[in-house]
């Protein structure tokens, strides 16, 4: 497939607060919904945004989905994993 | 007859209403005072309906539908984001003129994507929340999105023919309105991406100076690579300035502030355009 179906797999993250249930309850039963390798799962499950956007998703998907699952105060998190250096 | 009584370009940052902590307080509140100056004038206007020209950030529509432009033509409501600080709330519509435009289009030449049921991200609202409604919340308001976030990205040349259309067919409306318009978005951001919290004042500086001279051929000959090289994919959103800018032939700006702000992630910069 593309990253279109795994942009999909985050914006029915971002779309549906159930689904972030599901998907922090059971990342692989949530991910089985959507036809993805075994590497753009392993992004999702690990929330790899750095690598995602590295391979052409949207950022606005993956700062969305970052702060769905991880909070607003997550923020700076991200920011980490996008590889800046941000005072603790 | 409807006419066209003003116009502004301002940001739609969602951290203006939800800012975080290590927020630079002055800068802020200079950003809301501007705010709220464009809500005197809407107000001073005698504005009786808005139109805000904004951007999709995935909220509104997903990877299964992206369209190029779209207007809400029924009910209104938003944000759909619940963390940035502003009520859900109904928004006063004017449906009757919507249905006008979006058939206007269809008779010109352009087949707008239509939403009877719209709800809002912060691309539309904030603008609403903090210029509109302070203004009067007899206001009625139009939503119209263009693709200036989401790739497909619609064109400078496609949003400049949108935006003339827009206007022609608010001055073609049999019905006394008096109609402000909205470009939102920009300036230079980047959004979730590694320069992310980069702001770049030069480039900021030099999209307030061409709204300023009224310049559009000059903001309409900016490349997209030119654009998310100096102000990141989030500057893209000066394609909602100009199709708002296209609506009213002859303006001229007046910068109303302008803020460079790392923390809210972008260069925010208000304008007032003057016919």
């Amino acid at each position: 497939m593309s990253t279109f179906m795994l942009e999909k797999a985050l914006w029915d993250l971002g779309d549906d607060p159930h689904k972030i249930a599901a998907f922090n309850t059971d990342p692989d039963a949530y991910l089985d919904n959507y036809i993805l390798t075994e590497r753009e799962r392993k992004q999702v499950v690990n929330l790899d945004v750095d690598e995602m956007a590295d391979d052409g998703v949207s950022t606005l998907l993956t700062l969305m989905v970052w702060i769905m699952i991880r909070g607003t105060e997550s923020f700076p998190d991200y920011l980490r994993k996008m590889g800046q250096e941000v005072p603790a | 007859m409807a006419k066209i009584v003003g116009a502004f370009c301002m940001p739609h940052d969602p951290y203006i209403t939800a800012a975080p902590p290590n927020t630079n307080q002055e800068q802020l509140g200079n950003v809301r005072a501007a705010f709220a100056r464009v809500a005197d004038r809407i107000a001073e206007l005698k504005t009786t309906t808005v139109i805000t020209i904004g951007s999709d950030h995935y909220c509104m529509f997903g990877p299964q539908l992206i369209p190029a432009y779209a207007i809400g033509i029924g009910d209104i409501t938003g944000p759909m984001e619940p963390w940035m600080g502003v009520k859900e709330q109904v928004v006063n519509d004017n449906r009757e003129m919507a249905q006008h435009i979006l058939q206007y289009g269809a008779a010109h030449g352009f087949d707008w994507a239509a939403s009877k049921t719209m709800c809002l991200d912060h691309g539309t609202i904030l603008p609403i929340e903090l210029a509109v409604t302070p203004a009067g919340k007899q206001i009625k308001n139009i939503p119209v999105y263009i693709s200036s976030t989401l790739e497909p990205f619609i064109s400078m040349k496609r949003s400049h023919e949108l935006g003339k259309c827009i206007g022609d067919a608010v001055r073609a409306w049999p019905q006394d309105e008096r109609v402000v318009i909205l470009g939102t978005g920009g300036i230079s951001h980047w959004v979730g991406t590694r320069e992310m919290g980069k702001v770049n004042p030069e480039f900021d500086y030099q999209i307030l100076d061409l709204t300023e001279k009224g310049d559009l051929q000059a903001l309409m000959a900016l490349e997209d690579s030119y654009i998310l090289e100096h102000g990141g994919n989030g500057a893209l959103e000066i394609k909602n300035w100009v199709c708002a800018m296209s609506a009213l032939p002859g303006f001229t700006g007046k910068t109303y502030c302008y803020e460079p702000m790392p923390e809210l992630i972008t260069g925010l910069g208000i304008a007032e355009l003057i016919v």
